[in-house]
């Protein structure tokens, strides 16, 4: 528990001429909730995907819990134990919301082809397993209700949250949440914030990217806000919301 | 209760489906009949691989005639050529063909839609080509004859004992896409086919579950070669030509993409059919792209469409079976 659980150095990414990511650092550590915010083209959702392993960095390290993974291929982060819940929530279409769940909850790391092909070798043991941990998932985020339900008879609020669901049936240590509060009405903000507060405990800390500041400002422990690739303020949300850099930054005026 | 009973229920339809079937040549004894049949779950095994490498992993893999051929020839050159007994080909054609599905597959499978279609049926006209130019190990355009059959105990099994095998054949091979459908690499073949980036996100290597989404597929498509091959006792290159898997194309679409009871029924509707109302085989094209046509204005979803629709008894979308 002395290494923090992830630990951001020096971060670049460079698109051409732009620097989308510039020499970032910062940490998250265990059970803590944080939240990413900044203007459009601050730079955020590259800094996801570096995390996430589907971009490389320029230059910089991404550790977790101490292990360096930066340059990852993507399925090898989430294997690591990070989950990832996206903005234009990515389900799979096909499926019920338990099966979209169990996808998470199933261990993708051997393909185990003989026993697929045979169900022999331990495979109603590791069904069982991947369905109960479908099941805590489900339960988790509030939507076992929803469990047999066809994706596409969801609203947008409901497939965020199965989104977080699937991410969350890995057991990962660590949640990257992009944009998890865009178009969700009212109601659905209030569902979304109880969820994200019920997932977060000692094994599980939770980073959010978001646009909506009032609403990750409302619950989240620290913020670090971004603007040009780099990092301007880090804080708790009431230093944030005095901080003159981000009041000149982003905020504006009227607060 | 049901949790209990269902996978108890599951191996007796398949025991009882099994015997069923397997007591057909004890009924119908016309050689005629026999070589429909033993044709029949040949083709089953070539659409049902088909429909799981298009189906179920989103693969247009136009390459299905070549891994035929293939699995068809290795076992029937080296069982004329070398003296290899056929039970020892079957191994012998099955792993050299998922080989060479593995070496092509491993650039391929990064592509997809029509590169990848395109990219397949260019392999598949190369490997007719390369049999027919391969005259002294293939026997080029004549092909080979007199293949020794398979023995059981120097008692050579053909007609309605060698139908037995390729039932056996088709059930295993049923049985094992069945289930892959309920395991998680059937999941993660779905996911990939779904939505690569989710899959990733679930720790699904997507590039590694296609390649063996299409290996595996490859892998069938020999096994049929082989049934085929010891039936006939005879080879000969037009057995590669693409023509069979646009037909098995056909099959499938028509039965319905993704639908295994489907593509059962259009396999056995486009092969029997034919031959029971005595169309002749230039007219066999004209009569499937018309009902191809059919199918594509009224049941875009072919003939397993048409069952889910009427099974269907509420309004929610059916779920992937439960395994247990």
């Amino acid at each position: 528990m002395s290494e923090p659980l992830l630990q951001l150095e020096q971060l670049t990414k460079r698109f051409g001429g732009l620097l989308a990511v510039d020499c970032l650092s910062f940490v998250v550590d265990h059970g803590e909730i944080c939240a990413v915010i900044g203007p459009n083209g601050a730079g955020k959702t590259t800094l996801f995907n570096i995390i996430a392993g589907e971009q490389k960095p320029n230059a910089g390290t991404v550790r977790l819990e101490g292990d360096d993974i930066t340059g990852l291929p993507d399925y090898g982060v989430a294997r690591r134990g990070i989950g990832r819940a996206f903005q234009l929530v990515h389900l799979f279409e096909s499926m019920s919301v338990a099966n979209n769940v169990l996808l998470g909850a199933e261990d993708h790391r051997q393909l185990r082809i003989i026993s697929a092909a045979t169900h022999l070798g331990g495979h109603r043991r590791r069904m069982q397993m991947a369905r109960a941990r479908a099941e805590e998932a489900l339960s988790l985020v509030g939507i076992k209700h929803l469990a047999h339900r066809a994706i596409g008879s969801l609203s947008l609020g409901q497939q965020r949250l199965v989104g977080a669901a699937r991410a969350l049936a890995s057991r990962p240590r660590l949640l990257l949440l992009d944009e998890p509060a865009a178009g969700l009405s009212h109601g659905e903000l209030d569902v979304l914030r109880a969820a994200i507060l019920g997932v977060r405990s000692a094994q599980t800390s939770v980073l959010i990217v978001e646009h909506n500041v009032e609403f990750v400002l409302s619950f989240c422990d620290r913020v670090v806000v971004m603007n040009f690739g780099r990092k301007i303020a880090e804080g708790r949300p009431d230093e944030i919301r005095h901080s003159e850099a981000v009041i000149e930054a982003y905020l504006g005026r009227k607060y | 209760m049901h949790r209990f009973l269902a996978p108890n229920l599951r191996w007796l339809r398949w025991t009882a489906g099994a015997l069923l079937l397997a007591l057909f040549p004890v009924f119908v004894r016309e050689p005629y009949y026999i070589t429909l049949a033993v044709n029949l779950t040949t083709t089953l095994i070539l659409t049902l691989s088909l429909n799981f490498v298009v189906g179920a992993s989103g693969q247009w893999s136009f390459a299905h005639a070549a891994f035929f051929g293939m699995g068809a020839y290795v076992p029937g050159v080296f069982a004329s050529r070398f003296g290899v007994d056929g039970w020892l080909g079957l191994p012998l054609g099955v792993a050299s063909t998922m080989l060479l599905a593995t070496v092509i597959g491993l650039p391929i499978v990064r592509l997809s839609g029509y590169y990848l279609a395109v990219c397949t049926l260019a392999l598949g006209f190369l490997a007719e080509i390369i049999v027919r130019q391969a005259v002294d190990l293939t026997g080029g355009s004549y092909g080979i004859q007199q293949i020794p059959p398979l023995l059981i105990a120097d008692y050579p099994l053909k007609g309605g004992s060698y139908y037995v095998v390729a039932l056996a054949a088709m059930l295993a091979s049923s049985l094992l896409l069945d289930n892959i459908k309920d395991s998680t690499l059937g999941h993660a073949i779905l996911a990939a086919r779904d939505n690569a980036v989710a899959a990733a996100s679930c720790g699904v290597n997507v590039g590694r579950v296609k390649l063996t989404a299409f290996v595996i597929a490859a892998g069938l498509a020999a096994l049929a070669g082989w049934v085929h091959t010891f039936y006939y006792l005879a080879l000969n290159p037009s057995l590669l030509a693409s023509d069979w898997t646009f037909l098995w194309y056909f099959m499938v679409f028509i039965g319905g993409l993704g639908s295994v009871p489907g593509v059962v029924i259009g396999t056995i509707l486009l092969s029997i059919a034919p031959e029971l109302l005595g169309i002749a085989t230039q007219n066999q094209v004209l009569a499937f792209g018309l009902l191809m046509l059919v199918v594509a204005l009224f049941a875009p979803r072919g003939v397993g469409g048409i069952i889910a629709d009427l099974l269907r008894t509420d309004r929610v979308v059916p779920a992937n079976r439960s395994a247990t």
